[in-house]
Order: structure tokens, then sequence, then C-alpha cells
């Protein structure tokens, strides 16, 4: 039996070839245990694989190893499987080992009787696009940053207002930039003032007593301000014990206290610079919100 | 970049001596300076060390111990990971081991629970009989 | 060989400088050298400058604050100075606060303190660290 070149099919299947081929983006094919059987030229310019080299590997390959070790792709099949089909980002590795960000559409291909014959599977690079969203992120982090810096409002007196919300990083970061001031700018008394977080809950409270002891071992002591009497309840409400930790409402009536605590000379004496977070010591905390 | 750098800094170091705490810390602070760790990250990172390299010393009852360290690729990031292993009694209660406060030693039990609170992934396999393997990685910022 | 373990005295104040790679056995041997001077003769305080360590685990952080305790027992206060930022972070995030040290940026702050809680003599400090 031979093939007649001209032979409508043929020429269907033809088109077909030359239409995936001219495609950008990866168009491949999938048998039903994810195994490569088709690869068009769009898949060898993102992966790197030649036809040749692709078919036959299992689609895992190009995912990255931490993936693989996850069974993301056999997850990402499976899904895929079931509800026909699958949208989804993420790392890939070209054959050189680089990685791309991609975006992939996952489908499961069927016949009549509704048996899996394999999957269709195309991708798009999207790492530029991914990288200038990062860009973005880093850059309104940056600007959150500016809008906190370390200010000093009196010889060895150190004031840190704190505006937004404190996640993990952030709170790293600003106890990173704080200590290196002290250090830099001999800070015996940290301000922290809080009135520009909307929100303190237990984690706010952790990170900030973090930081208040971490810049006593560096033996500044810290004051609170920005404590409202409502805030000082929620406190209380949640449990958050600040010890012996000082606090006043106004970053005035802190900065006072600073002034009062250099003059005394008392800044950081008393065994254990009195910061220690002992318990019990809420009364205190609201005895200094008392103090006018 | 960092295929370079390991060629140069072991990656092995065995752990059954005093010197060899002081070496682990060494070359852990290289792996991370290599990995572009900031300063804080790699001293979180060799203080964990220290603290686990420390426990194979003393709790391993002389058995043989060590370090494998290794840089590590993640969904678009770079890391380290660290397996300290030893063939020693093993820890028969891994839970109250993670728990602060735990000692068998009559000292205050922190080297585990520290060193895991200065990592992104802890992993601890032990049993007794079984030795010990804690795995931690630590991602750059 | 051990290396002799440089400690000095200025007054009755005992200084010494904790620097570079301290295993467990030369930590254990600074506490012992410290230990020895502070009951030898008479002092007053101790000054611990650990500016020079990259690194403090939670076995010289144990250490230091058992010296802490027993040169304020032999009537001696101890203050530390130097700790440095990675480690204060590094130290805390563990969970190590060392609540109960005297604690100053550097030498020259560490020496001030150490005038301030023993111009009273240490009964002070002990009543004012009780009253929190």
């Amino acid at each position: 039996m031979s093939i007649d070149p001209d032979a409508p099919a043929i020429r269907r299947v033809q088109t077909a070839e030359i239409m995936l081929d001219s495609l950008f983006d990866e168009v491949i094919q999938l048998d039903e245990n994810g195994f490569v059987v088709t690869w068009n030229r769009g898949a060898e310019r993102l992966k790197g694989y030649t036809a040749d080299e692709a078919v036959g590997l299992h689609v895992s390959a190009f995912y990255t190893e931490e993936d693989v070790r996850g069974g993301l792709a056999e997850r990402e099949l499976r899904i895929a499987r079931e509800a026909g089909k699958f949208e989804t980002e993420g790392w890939r590795r070209r054959k050189d080992g680089s990685r791309l960000w991609a975006s992939v559409v996952i489908t499961a291909m069927r016949d009549a009787d509704g048996t899996l014959l394999g999957y269709v599977k195309v991708a798009r690079d999207q790492t530029e696009r991914r990288a200038a969203d990062e860009l973005i992120r880093r850059q309104r982090d940056e600007i959150l940053e500016l809008s906190t810096p370390v200010i000093q409002v009196w010889d060895r007196v150190l004031a840190l207002p704190i505006i937004g919300t404190l996640d993990s990083n952030r709170a790293s970061r600003l106890t990173e930039s704080l200590l290196g001031q002290i250090a830099e700018l001999s800070a015996e008394i940290v301000i922290l003032d809080i009135s520009g977080v909307p929100t303190i809950d237990t984690q706010v409270a952790q990170h900030l007593l973090k930081t208040v002891q971490a810049a006593r071992l560096m033996g500044a002591t810290s004051i609170l301000s920005g404590v409202r009497p409502e805030t000082a309840q929620a406190m209380v409400h949640l449990g958050i014990q600040l010890g012996t930790l000082r606090s006043r409402s106004t970053l005035r009536d802190a900065l006072q206290l600073a002034l009062q605590m250099i003059a005394a000379g008392n800044a950081n004496a008393n065994g254990g610079n009195g910061n220690g977070t002992g318990n019990g010591a809420v009364s205190g905390l609201i005895k200094d919100l008392a103090t006018p | 970049m960092s295929a370079v750098i390991e060629a140069q800094v072991p990656v092995a170091v065995e752990i059954a001596d005093e010197p060899d705490l002081l070496r682990v810390r060494t070359v852990l602070r290289q792996h991370a300076v290599a990995a572009g760790f900031g300063l804080v990250d790699q001293t979180k990172l060799v203080t964990a060390g220290s603290e686990l390299a420390r426990n194979i010393l003393r709790y391993a009852g002389g058995a043989r111990g060590g370090l494998h360290v290794e840089a590590v690729d993640g969904t678009g990031r770079v890391g380290l990971r660290a397996v300290f292993f030893d063939e020693g009694p093993g820890i028969e209660d891994v839970d109250a081991a993670l728990g602060d406060g735990f000692s068998t030693g009559g000292s205050l039990g922190l080297g585990l629970p520290g060193a895991r609170r200065l990592v992104d992934e802890f992993a601890i396999e032990s049993s007794p009989g079984a030795g010990t393997r804690v795995t931690i990685t630590k991602w750059r910022r | 060989m051990t290396p002799v373990v440089p400690i000095m005295r200025i007054g009755a104040t005992v200084l010494i400088s904790l620097q570079g790679d301290l295993d467990d056995a030369t930590v254990v041997r600074i506490e012992s050298a410290i230990m020895q001077e502070v009951s030898r003769t008479r002092t007053t305080g101790t000054l611990i400058d650990v500016s020079g360590l990259g690194m403090v685990d939670s076995f010289i952080a144990r250490v230091i604050a058992r010296m802490a305790a027993m040169t304020r027992l032999l009537g001696a206060e101890t203050v530390i100075v130097g700790i440095q930022p990675a480690v204060a972070i590094t130290l805390v995030e563990m969970g190590v606060t060392m609540a109960d040290l005297n604690t100053a940026l550097n030498a020259e702050q560490g020496m001030e303190m150490l005038r301030r809680l023993t111009e009273g003599g240490h009964v002070e400090a002990t009543a004012a660290h009780a009253a929190g």
C-alpha cells in the first residue's frame, strides 16, 4: 500500500504540522502515562530539546528537581485527567538546566468512548512578565521601607515610627536596620512608635518584642509609643504581656521619658536592663499609661 | 557560580571530635557566603549548625557522625541544605526533644528547638538503634 | 598546648575579650579563668566583650549567663558588651533572651554601667532587679 502525498487526509496532517511549527508556543502531545509523543518548534525553542531528544521523555523531565521530588507532574496530569483541563503557572526546566516561568494548559485527550488517549500540553514563557511583577513588588517593599526610617531624635535616642502592616519579612528588615543604627549612633534608648500600625495582634506583638529584646542585647532600652488606651485594652485582651517594657500614648511623651531616663543615668542599669519580658507586668503597663 | 565555589569548599565534614565543631561552623559560613546569604542569615545557619553538631558530639555516644552540605534550587530561589547525621543511639521521643526545656544531658536542651527556629525547613528522623538524621534548609531571602 | 586566656584588670574591674571561633572547652576554660580571677582578688565588676564573636550559640550564652550569676554571688556585677546585630537577632530568634544579664553597646558604655551599678553596692542592683 502506498500513500498518495496529495490525498486530502495527508494534506490536512501536513497543514496541521505546519500550523504547529509556526506557533510560538509549545504545543506537545503526551501519551496517557505522560511521555512525550509529539514536539513542536515552539517546544524546542522553549525547552531546548529537539524533537528527537524530547520524544519518549517523561513530562517530569521539564520540571524542577524540587517539583519532581514533590510529584507535581503526576498531580497536574491527574487533575487534567479528572477535570478535563488544568491551567497553571510555575517554574520549568530547560535542557541546559536553566529555568523559565511558564504558563501551562494541559488538556486530556479522549476518544469517542471516553478512553484517555493522552494529553495536549500548551506552554508559554512568562519569565519576563514574572520578573517585571517581582520588580514592582520589590519596589513597593522599598517604598514601604522608606516610610519607616530610623530617626535620631536626640543624642543617643532613636525613634522608629512603624507605618503599615508588620509581617515577618518587614519586621526582620526593620530590626536589622534598627540594630545597625543603634551600633552606628551609640543609641541607648529606642522609641518604637506604633501609632501607624493598623492592627496589633499577637504576631505583631511578637515581632515587636523580639525587636525590643534584640535591641536590649545591644544595650538599648526600648519605649513603646503610640499606644492608645484602646490598643492597650486590645493587647490585654489578647493576653499580650509587655513585661517591663515602658509605653506611652504619644511620641512626645515617650521622648520626654527617654530624656528623663538619660538624665537620671539609669537608662540601662538595674540588673538586666529592666527590659526582660517577665511575668505579671501588665499592671505596670497600665500604670505607665495612667501616668500623666 | 555556585558550582565553582563548591569545588573549593568541602561539602562533607566528619563530626567526631571537638575541633570538628569549629570546622562545621567554618564550612557552613563559607557555604552561606557563597550562596549569597546576608550576614543575619549566615549567622543563623552557622548557629543552628553549631547546635546540631554539638548534639552529635555530646549525645551520639562516640558513634560516627557527620555533616553534608549542598546548594539547593527551590522554585525560583536558592538555598542551602545541611544534613547532620550520626549512628548513635537515636532519640526515643522526638516530639519531646523538640519541645523547649527538654534535657537528658543535665543542661537546658535548647539545641533542637533553637536550631529549628533559625532555619526555614527542619526535618528529623531518629529512633533507638537507627541513629539520627537532621536536615535543615535555609533559603536566600 | 592550652593557650593563655588574656584577662585584664582595671582597678576592681576584670575585663575579658572573647574573640574568633571558640570551641566548648575554650569557653569553659575562659569561664574558669575569670572565676578564679574574680575570687582571687577584690572584684566589683566584670566586663565581657563579645564584639569579636560572629556567633554565639546556646552553649556560649549559657556559660556567660552562668558566669554572671556566679560573679554576682561573689559580689561582682557583670556586663556583656558588643553583641553584634546579627548575633542579637539570632539569639532572640532562638529564644535565648539573656534577660537577666546586663548588656551595653560597647566597653565605654559598659564601664559606665558598671560604675553606676557598683556605686551603691550591688545590693542596689539586686533590689532593683527584684522590683522588676
